[in-house]
């Protein structure tokens, strides 16, 4: 747990963060936002102590951060930021035994948590003997991750680690963050800008405002009920359509299918399922409605395929951009789970904005 | 060729004397050049640093031969003279390459290394030294260059280095001997070229 008591930071005479009272629960994402120039990032270097506080305490499962030598304070957490920062002239494995290699652990135990990282921000082992500027953002990214959570810190501060990189992978990293963190669950500072990225992976989201938190609350309640203009106006027009991504795809499962081998497409008229799936071997060649079964076979279509953690909005946009009005949602381990219809995702919509008029 | 021959060892311990020289005050000045580069890459001290790379800067726009004679005014005859001057002349630009190469480690690995837990001599020494080594080699490659070069003026005041062969050429205007004194000097200057290019590319697998 981190405490925040009356926490202040003055640069020459001006409050960059003023008088903060706040409590960031174990085991959740609490996500810093607002403009440029609040003081979420000053905010979040007092915890490590990259900055000194000016008045108040931080305390850490009650200890004050004072009391610690700030050397083994930032040891104990890991450290994220935009920039990476990975060591250019450390191969992958040194770049991530870094801390354990400072904490003196043995050989064989930091090798073995590199290759546990490894396994677990899903990039190959063979990436170990290579320099950083062999890999991409996006894997660079995940190294940083890796780095931070190498001697299995209990906290993990993180200044906006996704802001570099490319539309595209920045959301493959924050669904590979959200997934991440079920298993882990590390009590994480994330500061960000994004609104969408703040809503998606926090579990609570503090806004800021000149040095000030305005509000500090869960995503659905920031949503629901901002505290004043400021806050509805960062959440912006479409407050609505933000509360989409809070829900969960597979809410909205339906199991009313079959799957089917190719050669077996002729005896649908004995089933009696609304969608059938067309196995092909190893691959989907395609599904196709009950209803349109008649037609031919120039009714099956082409499957959209999603993952089970997927969120509404990013469904209804997937389909939208496809022209498809249903998704099949397939999970890794479990294969396909059912599907989902675009017009019972645009009705939860309606019910959506209904209730926040009201 | 045949003066090469018939005056081997007399040239040879004139090029044991070169390489002395060269040695007695290259070394210091890449210690204390370093020290002093990485003293003046601190936060604090940027300012300080550039007031001394300027002053040393101007001393060494001085002609060598010049510099030495103000030298010797002061230390009078001998090898202290030659190595006062040919330290100051090579101290500038170690100074200068290891100042700019460590300011131009990127700051997110500085950032990312104090975020990290280490503390500062484990940022200088694991981080930042062996990002800059390659800014850091060259100037004490350019340093050892020049000092090879510029040990055969030592010998106007007395110091015979190979610098003897090229002035006694010119007074006797003797073509083979300036050629030979030359030619061995120019082959000592290759020679240290060479084994720094081998040590960069070294240290140099990541970059």
């Amino acid at each position: 747990m981190i405490e925040f008591i009356n926490l202040s930071k003055k640069f020459k005479e001006k409050y960059a963060v003023k008088n903060l009272n706040l409590t960031f629960n174990d085991g959740e994402i609490s996500v810093l936002i607002g403009p440029s120039g609040c003081g979420k990032t000053t905010t979040l270097k007092m915890i490590n102590r990259l900055i000194e506080p000016t008045e108040g305490n931080i305390k850490i499962n009650g200890k004050s951060i004072f009391d610690f030598d700030e050397i083994s304070l930032r040891r104990s957490m890991g450290y994220v930021i935009q920039e990476i920062g990975l060591f250019p002239h450390y191969t992958i494995y040194k770049n991530i035994s870094i801390v354990p290699e400072l904490l003196k652990w043995e050989k064989e135990k930091i090798d073995k948590r590199v290759n546990e990282l490894m396994d677990l921000i899903n990039l190959p082992r063979t990436y170990l003997n290579r320099y950083p500027k062999e890999l991409s953002g996006g894997e660079k990214q995940r190294i940083g991750v890796a780095r931070a959570l190498a001697s299995d810190p209990e906290i993990l501060l993180m200044d906006e680690p996704f802001g570099a990189i490319d539309p595209i992978n920045r959301k493959s990293l924050q669904d590979f963050f959200v997934e991440l963190q079920k298993t882990l669950k590390k009590t994480v500072i994330f500061v960000t800008h994004d609104i969408l990225e703040a809503i998606k992976i926090g579990d609570r989201i503090g806004v800021m405002k000149d040095g000030e938190m305005i509000q500090f609350d869960k995503p659905q309640e920031i949503l629901k009920r901002p505290k004043n203009k400021f806050v509805e106006e960062l959440l912006g027009v479409n407050r609505n359509i933000l509360r989409l991504t809070l829900s969960k795809v597979l809410d909205f499962v339906k199991k009313d299918f079959r799957i089917i081998n190719k050669d077996e497409v002729e005896e649908i008229k004995n089933f009696n399922n609304f969608l059938y799936i067309i196995k092909n071997e190893n691959n989907y060649d395609g599904f196709i409605l009950k209803k349109d079964f008649e037609k031919g076979r120039e009714c099956i279509r082409e499957i959209v395929f999603i993952n089970e953690n997927e969120n509404l909005l990013d469904t209804i946009i997937l389909l939208l951009s496809k022209g498809e009005k249903i998704a099949v949602i397939k999970c890794i381990e479990r294969g396909i789970m059912g599907y989902v219809e675009l017009n019972d995702l645009i009705k939860v919509f309606e019910k959506e904005e209904y209730e926040l008029s009201n | 060729m045949n003066y090469l021959i018939n005056n081997f060892s007399d040239i040879l311990s004139l090029t044991f004397t070169h390489i002395l020289v060269t040695l007695l005050s290259t070394l210091p000045a890449i210690i204390f050049g370093v020290i002093l580069g990485i003293i003046f890459s601190r936060k604090k001290f940027i300012s300080l640093g550039r007031f001394f790379l300027n002053i040393f800067g101007i001393l060494q726009s001085i002609p060598s031969i010049a510099f030495i004679a103000i030298i010797f005014m002061y230390t009078g005859i001998g090898i202290k003279t030659v190595i006062i001057s040919l330290f100051v002349y090579s101290i500038v630009p170690v100074i200068y390459n290891t100042t700019s190469s460590l300011l131009l480690v990127p700051d997110e690995v500085i950032e990312a290394s104090e975020g990290m837990g280490l503390n500062r001599s484990q940022i200088l020494f694991k981080i930042e030294l062996p990002i800059s080594i390659r800014g850091i080699l060259s100037g004490i490659r350019t340093s050892f260059t020049i000092n090879i070069a510029t040990a055969t003026v030592a010998t106007v005041i007395g110091v015979d280095t190979l610098g003897k062969i090229i002035l006694i050429g010119l007074r006797v205007r003797r073509l083979d001997m300036l050629w030979v004194g030359g030619i061995i000097v120019a082959i000592l200057a290759i020679f240290v070229d060479l084994i720094f290019e081998k040590i960069e590319n070294l240290s140099l697998k990541w970059a």
